[in-house]
């Protein structure tokens, strides 16, 4: 069996392709989007070697420092809604529901299995305003609060935050599961120990239960915020970056200039700043969740 | 776990349907405007429910949207990168956990 297990030929037959598929859809591409970071142009029109001028034109490019801004703000607003709300409902699936904990997971599961592209449209669907009120409108006229009747998507405050809440709606279900698994392994003992000690409500999920689902938080945090500094297909489908700049994200400004204005060594550019943000928050985030508290 | 029937425990089966109501609703909406033929969905409000099953929007999704290409579409790729990921992924997880070699030990950077 030791012979079996350590055969060289076995290993390499069992690693090497994926090895292989993972080195050239991955490693490849990012080698080459450093290097083509440092031309400008396109490759094979007008390829010519910038050094890091791309990056220093970045800065003073108005819409990339816009896109840069917009992204920072969603990641704000989105990855804390995403995680609080799972972490609420899973603690609310485990505490609140008695009899029918199964089918409340998997009803708060079900966004998360759609399709971006369907979600989006369901939801333009339902901030319209015309041809006929969508939803949300028609329930704001069936309430009386005509004041508020409005395009959603047709104001860059509105709709920012049309798309921040379609991302919590679609995403929250995600972190519930992943929350209440790992609650569920708790062991009751512990909860026990600590009620008989005197701990309240608070002091309970205070000292016991964060402590003890801090790395499946950490885990949570790192999946929603690299889920969010790719904002792209939820954006695009609902938005399309619009009304003017207001919902375009990093990813959509490098997709702009490199498949549309051509610039293929600018796109590259910002390509790579958003693999070291992301790079950066990911270390940061997991050093957070190692801290002791 | 025994645990008394307080406030809170009220209060958070109320916030639960409540979540729950926000997750399904537009989900059940959707499906229910699919029902609904062009005119009815122009003159009744959104949130009413429709007057009967109209199942030509899916005759008309399937035939003149093109949908029958795209599943079928859908349907090749999924099945396709289903294969090789279950393949490639459980040899590979297999030699990086149960065989035995230098260097596997190595993690990723992320985890």
């Amino acid at each position: 069996m030791e012979r079996v297990l350590r055969d060289k030929k076995a290993i390499a037959l069992f690693v090497l392709p994926a090895l292989c598929i993972f080195v050239g859809v991955i490693f490849v591409p990012i080698v080459w989007t450093l290097i083509y970071s440092l031309f400008s142009g396109m490759p094979g029109v007008n390829f010519t070697y910038y050094g890091i001028q791309n990056y220093i034109d970045m800065f003073s490019n108005k819409q990339t420092v816009n896109a840069i801004a917009v992204n920072w703000k969603y990641i704000a607003i989105v990855t804390p809604c995403q995680v609080g709300f799972g972490l609420l409902a899973a603690l609310m699936v485990h505490y609140s529901v008695r009899k029918y904990k199964t089918l409340a997971r998997t009803l708060i599961f079900i966004p998360t299995v759609l399709p971006a592209v369907a979600v989006a449209q369901m939801f333009i669907k339902m901030y319209a305003l015309t041809p006929n009120y969508g939803l949300f409108n028609s329930i704001l006229d069936k309430l009386g609060l005509q004041s508020l009747i409005q395009a959603w998507l047709g104001y860059s405050d509105t709709s920012f935050a049309a798309l921040c809440l379609m991302d919590v709606w679609t995403a929250v279900g995600f972190y519930t599961v992943i929350i209440y698994g790992a609650l569920v392994d708790i062991p009751d003992e512990i909860i026990e120990a600590a009620r008989i000690d005197g701990a309240n409500s608070f002091g309970l999920f205070r000292r016991i239960l964060l402590p003890m689902l801090k790395t499946m938080i950490t885990t949570c945090f790192v999946f929603s915020f690299t889920g969010t500094i790719k904002m792209f297909e939820s954006a695009t489908a609902l938005t399309k970056g619009g009304p003017g700049q207001a919902t375009t994200s990093m990813t959509m400004n490098m997709y702009q200039n490199a498949f549309k204005f051509n610039e293929f060594g600018y796109g590259s550019a910002i390509a790579v700043i958003i693999l070291l943000q992301c790079l950066l928050v990911t270390l940061i985030i997991n050093k957070v969740g190692k801290e002791r508290y | 776990m025994v645990r008394k029937k307080g406030v809170l425990t009220v209060i958070g089966k109320i916030l639960i349907v409540l979540f729950l109501f926000i997750e399904i609703y537009p989900i059940f909406w959707i499906l229910m405007s699919s029902f609904k033929s062009s005119a009815e969905f122009t003159l009744t409000p959104s949130y009413a429910l429709p007057q009967g099953i109209y199942y030509q929007n899916y005759i008309d999704a399937w035939n003149r949207g093109r949908m029958n290409t795209y599943f079928v579409n859908s349907v090749i790729v999924t099945f396709i990168s289903l294969a090789l990921i279950m393949v490639l992924s459980s040899t590979s997880a297999f030699a990086l956990t149960k065989m035995k070699w230098k260097n596997r030990g190595a993690r990723s950077p992320c985890s």
